[in-house]
């Protein structure tokens, strides 16, 4: 069998890897192979496509094939594997599988919205929990199965742990973390609350962990690299992937970001800011998982607020502890390694019996 | 000779406005230009280079500034841009039978039909809707509906040749597909490329993708040709010698649904789950209205069954199809072109006006902030608008000199005035209304008069704006843009409330920046703020300008200083570098601490609740065809085999899978 992996952003391969890894582990005489549209820098605020050279020789470092995207075609795969609903270029044969990239709605993903239906291009949707399963089948019309959230296989065999993290960004074990992860949207981010505040978290013993989202505007991360540079408690990080910075944190503040699901599946407490205009975002709707579930973590609408209760939730992690045991679950599946695995049985699964 | 100008929006136009310019030309006594603005993909206007040599095949006299051509009159097919919007007359003949919430609608954004002086509908439904507008002014008449002329004349050649023109089998039933280009209206977001699955050995499948769909959404249907010899891929703009071959129409919230009606074929209405999410979704609209003159479907099954039915059946709701025809298309006699062209030319002589001017006073400001010719200019644009009690005040200090040339000069009379202070007071408690204009700005033909008509219907209204003048907009579009849509909006939106904003644009009080002309109510919370405006001379509200800043964070890439770029491989700062680095955060910090306050102001645009959906329903098309075909590729003949036969047992007529099926040797 043949599986062409397709990545359109630096921010998919993550979600995509682990599965690529798992056939050629696993499947004897199968290929696997990535390929991706041609790198378009971002600019006049639109995001940017295609992978940049460090994240395709990284791929390439980790054993995997390239082959350029207009010998896609000829390549024939089975089955082309995706992160998102990137469906437009795809037009050779095989089945089409959308693994999907993140855990909330913005309107666009786990919702009913006239967009989702796009979805329906794929042949099979693999998604991360049982609660993102339950929306889309009722509003799709094609497969949709919970795997688990892929990129926490690392976490659930016991490869990326608080320890490992802490040592790759170069924090004592004994210090405290906090991470401020915010979203980009103007209306829905924290940065507009926080702005440069949350550099009063970091004292002796409390480090803070900035992981923008990569479609962040230039001013927001260069007033973050500035306050990264000014004080050695304040580390920018600029990866792809925010896990590794939640597994190295105690608490985490965010607001309608991806990230503070994640950070309270791994039992983070979480501080959800709110922007003022969050319900002026034009796809806001109080039913999706990112607004319905704030009771996940701790709402706040100030600085003052959001730093008074994150020096609370340092003290005492197990606040909403509760909450956070009966979304988890919900919410990412099962930690246990196994997530990319289940994704690629699926696919295994489906090609043989494709109804 | 009289000039006709036709201004086609996008490429849908053509459809609508071409019968009236083909009857036009063969009366050879009307000089006629063609005008297409600059093409545009994302905000949808103008045509593609393809389309462009399509239309320049019919005509050859094409104009880029209408108002130098001076045509005596403009015909359009929806509301008139930008480009058209001073002409002397226009008159909009709509493009199509339906609504989709910018047509013949109760809804507020009709205004922007105003700008026209005559709306040739098709039937009295939409008379009626219109009238029933309040803030719909123009005159209406109804003339029927050139596009099906051919239809109901009767000169078009009969199916049975025309199908041999396209070397159709000639009693193979025809299933005319024709979706919409709306992703919430549309069958293509649900059906997708399944729709192959209905062409078989025993019914043809036309394909019809609408000019302004995705190229996505064409390409993808244009491949379906390639496998299956039972489908069509139909690239004319028009649809009407499709409509005479076919024997069903399936499509869904379209336009073509009523055209197929109105000559009493069976339609199969394809209703999209999320058609309540469309941004012009108005249950009262003339598309709502009708539900019961085809099957209504929402899965692939059920239309594989009604498309079945209706050709079984092709009288099954004959009566209900009969039952409102004549209100949507009022004649059905061929000679709706005609009709057409007879209206244009009693609008020249005059016998089409405007109702309702009275006396209302109206007291317009003008800053004396530009050179003395820009504001000859703007006085000269006022002039020209006779229909209203205007008087005018130049409010600023001026010299001697310019207040003697503007006094020669001026096409009406003026007062001056150094401070709203020094104004007549007699003046301003008189007036009905205010309004101001910058200097330079001309307006198009009528403006004060057609600007007061919606304050005049809609008392809640303590002012209105125009968006577009004579050409220009009043101010940079993404100004606009930026308070009516998030930053994120996708092309659609942008197309959306671009295609509204032309003619004027409402605001209850002071909830929005203001743009540089407007017309408000005289005592009105506004009318305080237009006097506080003017006399500091401040062109904008300080919020505009952070919007503006605004909207250039987002759209361009922010430059960061160099220095503190590099910087971050810097372990160590010096005070001089330290006390730089505090400087620049502070500007950011101000910078995104100031980017809340204008948005604030924005208006909620919270979606309406999502609708309850109920379960989907499997359809029944399958991956096993396109893996069957992809093994086959591939050589795999053992698996191309095992999923042709599954494949068969869901679709045993498909006849691309019949084909393999005999490539492979698989006995039936």
């Amino acid at each position: 069998m043949r599986f062409l992996f397709y990545a359109r952003r630096n921010l998919h391969p993550p979600h995509l890897e682990p599965i690529r890894k798992w056939f050629d582990q696993h499947l004897p005489g199968c290929e696997t192979a990535y390929t991706a549209p041609p790198y378009v820098p971002a600019s006049e605020g639109m995001p940017g496509i295609g992978l940049t050279e460090p994240v395709i020789q990284g791929l390439k470092q980790s054993g995997a094939s390239w082959i350029d995207i207009d010998k896609a075609g000829d390549w024939q795969p089975d089955a082309t594997i995706l992160a998102d609903a990137d469906f437009a270029t795809i037009h050779w044969g095989g089945i089409i599988v959308n693994v999907n990239h993140g855990l909330i709605c913005k309107g666009t993903f786990y919702t009913n919205s006239p967009v989702v239906q796009r979805e329906n291009r794929a042949d099979l949707i693999c998604v991360p929990g049982s609660h993102h399963a339950e929306i889309l089948s009722r509003v799709l019309t094609r497969p949709v199965i919970p795997t688990g959230l892929v990129k926490f296989d690392p976490i659930g065999r016991g490869e990326m742990t608080r320890q490992t993290e802490r040592t790759r960004l170069q924090i004592p074990d004994s210090a405290k973390v906090v991470l401020f992860a915010p979203t980009y949207n103007l209306d829905l981010s924290a940065v507009p609350v926080i702005k440069d505040g949350i550099r009063y978290l970091a004292k002796e013993g409390v480090y803070v962990i900035v992981k923008l989202h990569g479609m962040s505007p230039a001013s927001w991360q260069e007033l973050y690299k500035l306050l990264s540079i000014t004080d050695e408690k304040i580390i920018y990080a600029d990866s792809n992937d925010i896990t590794p910075c939640i597994v190295a944190s105690d608490v985490v503040i965010s607001d309608v970001s991806s990230a503070f699901m994640e950070a309270a599946a791994l039992n983070r407490p979480v501080i959800l800011v709110n922007n003022p205009l969050q319900k002026q975002f034009h796809l806001y709707n109080p039913r999706d998982i990112e607004y319905a579930w704030r009771d996940i973590g701790i709402e706040t609408n100030s600085l003052e607020m959001t730093l008074n209760t994150t020096l609370q939730c340092l003290e005492n992690p197990t606040i909403k502890a509760d909450k956070r045991r009966e979304y988890g679950p919900l919410l990412v599946g099962q930690i246990d390694g196994k997530a990319a695995e289940r994704a690629a049985r699926s696919i295994v699964h489906f090609l043989e019996n494709p109804i | 000779m009289r000039k006709a100008l036709f201004y086609f929006q996008n490429p849908s136009h053509p459809q609508f406005l071409l019968p009236v310019f083909r009857f036009m030309k063969k009366l050879g006594d009307w000089d006629i230009a063609f005008c297409i603005p600059r093409y545009d993909p994302g905000t949808g206007t103008g045509f593609p280079p393809e389309e462009m040599t399509k239309i320049k095949a019919i005509h050859h006299q094409f104009v880029r500034n209408p108002s130098e051509w001076n045509p005596n009159v403009t015909i359009v097919a929806s509301n008139p841009g930008p480009g058209v919007a001073s002409a002397e007359k226009i008159v909009n003949l709509g493009h199509g039978l339906i609504s989709k919430g910018t047509q013949y609608t109760s809804r507020s954004i009709i205004s922007a039909d105003n700008l026209i002086d005559l709306h040739c509908v098709p039937g009295e439904a939409h008379k009626r809707k219109l009238e029933q507008n309040p803030r719909f002014h123009a005159p209406i008449v109804v003339t029927g509906y050139p596009k099906l002329d051919p239809l109901f004349q009767h000169n078009l050649a009969p199916a049975k040749v025309l199908k041999e023109r396209m070397g159709l089998p000639p009693g193979l039933p025809v299933a005319l597909y024709a979706p919409s280009h709306e992703m919430e209206l549309s069958a293509i977001p649900i059906l997708w490329t399944r729709i192959r699955n209905l062409a078989s050995a025993n019914l043809q499948l036309l394909i019809k993708i609408p000019e302004l769909a995705s190229e996505e959404w064409k390409n993808a249907h244009k491949q379906l040709t390639e496998t299956n010899p039972n489908i069509v891929f139909i690239a004319d703009p028009d649809l009407v010698p499709y409509m005479q071959m076919a024997d069903v129409l399936i499509t869904d919230t379209n336009t073509a649904a009523f055209e197929f009606v109105s000559i009493d074929k069976p339609v199969v209405l394809f209703d999209n789950p999320n058609r309540k999410e469309y941004h012009g979704f108005h249950p009262n609209d003339i598309e709502y209205s009708y539900p019961d003159v085809g099957i209504h479907v929402n899965t692939f099954e059920q239309l594989v069954d009604a498309v079945h039915r209706s050709i079984q059946h092709p009288a099954e709701f004959h009566d209900n199809r009969m039952r409102i025809v004549n209100d949507l298309l009022s004649y059905r006699d061929g000679k709706s072109t005609q009709r057409v062209v007879d209206a244009i030319c009693d609008l020249l002589d005059e016998k089409y006006r405007y109702s309702g001017i009275n006396n209302d006073k109206t007291l317009v400001i003008v800053n004396c902030s530009g050179d003395t010719e820009s504001i000859l200019t703007t006085l000269h644009s006022i002039a020209r608008d006779r229909s209203t009690n205007v008087q005018v005040v130049i409010l600023g200090d001026i010299s001697a000199s310019i207040h003697d040339e503007i006094e020669t000069k001026s096409a009406l009379p003026v007062m001056f005035a150094n401070s709203i202070l020094d104004i007549d007071e007699e003046s301003l408690r008189n007036a009905d209304y205010l309004a101001r204009i910058q200097p330079g700005m001309i307006a198009y033909n009528k403006w004060i008069y057609r600007l007061l008509n919606h304050l005049r219907t809609d008392p809640s209204l303590e002012g209105i704006a125009p968006l577009a003048l004579n050409g220009a907009p009043v101010q940079d579009p993404t100004q606009r843009l930026t308070l009516q849509l998030p930053h994120q909006a996708d092309t659609e939106q942008v197309d959306a409330v671009a295609s509204f904003s032309f003619a004027g644009e409402a605001f209850a009080a002071l909830s929005s920046p203001r743009p540089d002309v407007w017309i408000v109510r005289n005592g009105a919370q506004s009318a305080i703020a237009l006097l506080d405006i003017v006399s500091k001379d401040a062109p904008f509200p300080r919020s505009l300008l952070h919007l503006t800043e605004i909207a250039k964070d987002v759209v361009t890439v922010f430059q960061p200083l160099i220095a503190f770029d590099m910087a971050s491989d810097v372990d160590i700062l010096d005070n001089s570098q330290r006390e730089q680095a505090e400087k620049r955060i502070n500007e950011l910090t101000e910078w995104i601490g100031c980017i809340l306050e204008p948005v604030r102001n924005r208006d909620k645009k919270i979606p309406a609740e999502i609708v309850d959906m109920k379960p989907a329903t499997p359809q029944k098309d399958d991956p096993h065809t396109r893996l069957a075909e992809h093994y086959f590729k591939r050589g795999k003949l053992d698996l191309a085999v095992k999923h042709v036969e599954k494949a068969l047992e869901v679709n045993p007529d498909d006849a691309a899978l019949i084909e393999l099926a005999r490539k492979l040797g698989i006995k039936r």
